[in-house]
């Protein structure tokens, strides 16, 4: 034992305090010192033999058993305190701190956190795993297809619309939306555009209802007053079921039959294209007006005419002349066909893959859904970490202050400290 | 009067092993130490509280307040008697606490001072010179004599208990002793 304090007087009667406890003689001069140690010891109050017993008994129990306190047997009634009995206890010792020890609770607050760790998983992972609406779903390979149906769905300021030999529903090519033509704002010259659009599709609905679906396609063709150039089903057989039909339709109604039509089955690809037609326009234009010209001016000829040859040469030009006209005219009839309505193909092939009406689900998809669910986890995991870890750290703070505040709280039961 | 001057100092040496390491050892580790401190932690409270039912209960507590925390015992905190007498002592103030007043203690003691019979005229008025002495010290002087001279721990087991450095407890000792030597003159 050392005593490293400031004076040796200090240090010499500490350790006479010491010997003096244990026993020992002490020096002379500090005689008067151990006496006193010995008066103070003399002081100290010794337990009953009754508690000295019943605590041993206690002990000997590991202080498991129910008590009724020692001064219960003194007559006093014992309180609820966890084996403490005595009057003026202002509160019972609560059960919960002598409870299942930690070592059991553990456990239980891991499955705890695990089972809400799954149960977070599983509702994040369904709405990932969920399948996608139930609407057809375009095919990749026709990226335009999606935007055609949005825009068909917009474009119903298109029904009605039918377009001039001169003019024509201007689409750009790649299928952009009805909308420009028929929307006013649009610059003159921009709708006195000529241009052709085309669309096709690809239905695939399940076996057994190509005629149905093939019937659909007619009769929305009919409701949007177009007609069908073509058409060819085939049924029977499962590998011969089939439908192709060559539709025309309004250009100013195309966006909404194509959406009409889509709802029919499962589109499997679907593709549009505009061709401007404003140069072929123009050039049979001209050629008829010159060829009308050209007659014209015959007929003036041959009314001015003398001879018989020079009637049968006039009207041989006149010949000649008409065939023109009539070619220009039936170049201008077409193209101005190919701008009033829309050529639609459309193919109808059953039994293709549907992904969302399949009911299979192969090891790849399953591979694919436990990847999902495992990366879901980890970011769960890493989520909870970040909520939990600075909860923690809170936590820890206020039991390290409460600590402190209770033994602040102690010592101040003594009153205020003493100078050092 | 056979007064018990000597404290067993055979005892600690046997518990330098900590309280860890087995459910059977643990508990005859324990069980030596409530052996070894259990008057020591009775004389300790009773002199705190000036209140013999009062010091049962809170050392019946405190001891069972440490067996349930031997697991949790750490040599790093000190002696397994200075962890013993911080378990006790924090049951004592918690008690006083809870009684809302202060262990001045300036009162007469009331059933812990028993006159041996065998006392003469000159022991029973030193004693009384003592007690009066005793009973003007501040409390937490009096606690530090409590722990010092009726629970027996050494200045750095008392440091442990205390929270100060073995130095400082030693000043305080030596401090409050000159203090009672001076009102026993």
């Amino acid at each position: 034992m050392s005593f490293r304090n400031e004076s040796p007087e200090v240090t010499r009667e500490l350790a006479a305090l010491d010997a003096a406890l244990a026993g020992d003689t002490v020096d002379p001069d500090l005689a008067e010192l151990g006496e006193l140690v010995l008066a103070i010891r003399a002081e100290r109050p010794a337990p009953r033999e009754e508690f000295v017993a019943e605590l041993d008994g206690r002990m000997k129990a590991g202080f498991r058993a129910a008590e009724t306190g020692v001064r219960a047997q003194n007559g006093h009634s014992p309180s609820k305190a966890d084996g403490i009995a005595g009057p003026g206890r202002a509160r019972p010792r609560r059960s919960w701190r002598f409870a299942p020890s930690r070592q059991r609770a553990l456990p239980l607050a891991l499955g705890a956190a695990a089972s809400l760790l799954i149960g977070i998983t599983a509702g994040i992972t369904s709405g990932v795993l969920a399948p996608e609406g139930g609407d057809e779903r375009a095919d990749p390979a026709s990226p335009g297809a999606t935007s055609f149906q949005e825009q068909a769905r917009r474009s119903g300021r298109a029904q009605g619309a039918s377009p001039s030999a001169g003019g024509g529903v201007e689409v750009a090519p790649g299928g952009a939306p009805a909308d420009a033509l028929t929307a006013p704002g649009i610059a003159p010259e921009a709708r006195e555009r000529s241009v052709a659009r085309q669309a096709s599709l690809t239905l695939s609905p399940p076996r057994g209802r190509v005629e149905d679906v093939a019937d659909g396609v007619i009769r929305i063709t009919d409701r949007y007053r177009g007609f069908v150039l073509s058409s060819t089903v085939s049924g029977g057989s499962a590998g011969r079921e089939g439908a192709t039909l060559d539709l025309r339709i309004p250009a100013g109604r195309l966006q909404t039959a194509i959406s009409d039509i889509s709802r029919l089955a499962h589109v499997r690809s679907r593709t549009q294209s505009a061709q401007d037609v404003t140069a072929g326009y123009t050039s049979a234009q001209s050629r008829l007006r010159e060829a009308i010209a050209e007659r014209r001016g015959l007929l003036r000829q041959l009314a001015d005419a003398d001879t018989p040859n020079e009637t049968a040469s006039i009207r041989a030009r006149l010949r000649l002349a008409n065939r023109r006209i009539a070619r220009a005219r039936t170049a201008l009839r077409s193209i101005a066909t190919q701008v009033r309505y829309a050529a639609v193909g459309v193919t109808v092939e059953p039994g293709r893959a549907q992904p969302e009406r399949s009911d299979g689900w192969t090891a790849g998809e399953g591979l694919d859904d436990a990847l999902g669910i495992l990366g879901t986890s980890v970011a769960v995991a890493l989520v909870s970490l970040a909520i939990l870890v600075p909860l923690a750290l809170v936590a820890a703070l206020a039991w390290v202050g409460g600590r402190r505040i209770l033994r602040q709280r102690r010592e101040r039961t003594l009153g205020p400290a003493v100078e050092d | 009067m056979d007064l018990k001057l000597r404290r067993s100092r055979g005892v600690n040496d046997t518990l330098v092993m900590p309280l860890t390491a087995g459910k059977h050892v643990a508990r005859t580790d324990f069980e030596a130490l409530y052996r070894s401190s259990r008057d020591d932690v009775y004389a300790y409270v009773a002199s705190l509280l000036r209140d013999r039912g009062a010091a049962e209960d809170v050392s019946a507590t405190a001891f069972e307040r440490a067996w349930r925390k031997r697991r949790s015992f750490s040599a790093s905190r000190g002696s397994p008697r200075a962890w013993l007498f911080g378990i006790a002592r924090n049951a004592a103030l918690d008690e006083l606490r809870r009684r809302g007043r202060q262990a001045s203690l300036s009162g007469e003691p009331a059933d812990l001072d028993v006159e041996p019979a065998e006392d003469t005229a000159d022991r029973a008025a030193r004693r009384a010179v003592v007690r009066a002495a005793l009973a003007e010290l501040e409390p937490r002087e009096r606690d530090l004599i409590a722990l010092k001279f009726h629970g027996g721990l050494t200045n750095s087991e008392i440091a442990r208990v205390l929270g100060k450095s073995e130095t400082n407890v030693g000043t305080l000792l030596h401090r409050t002793v000159t203090k009672l030597r001076k009102a026993c003159l």
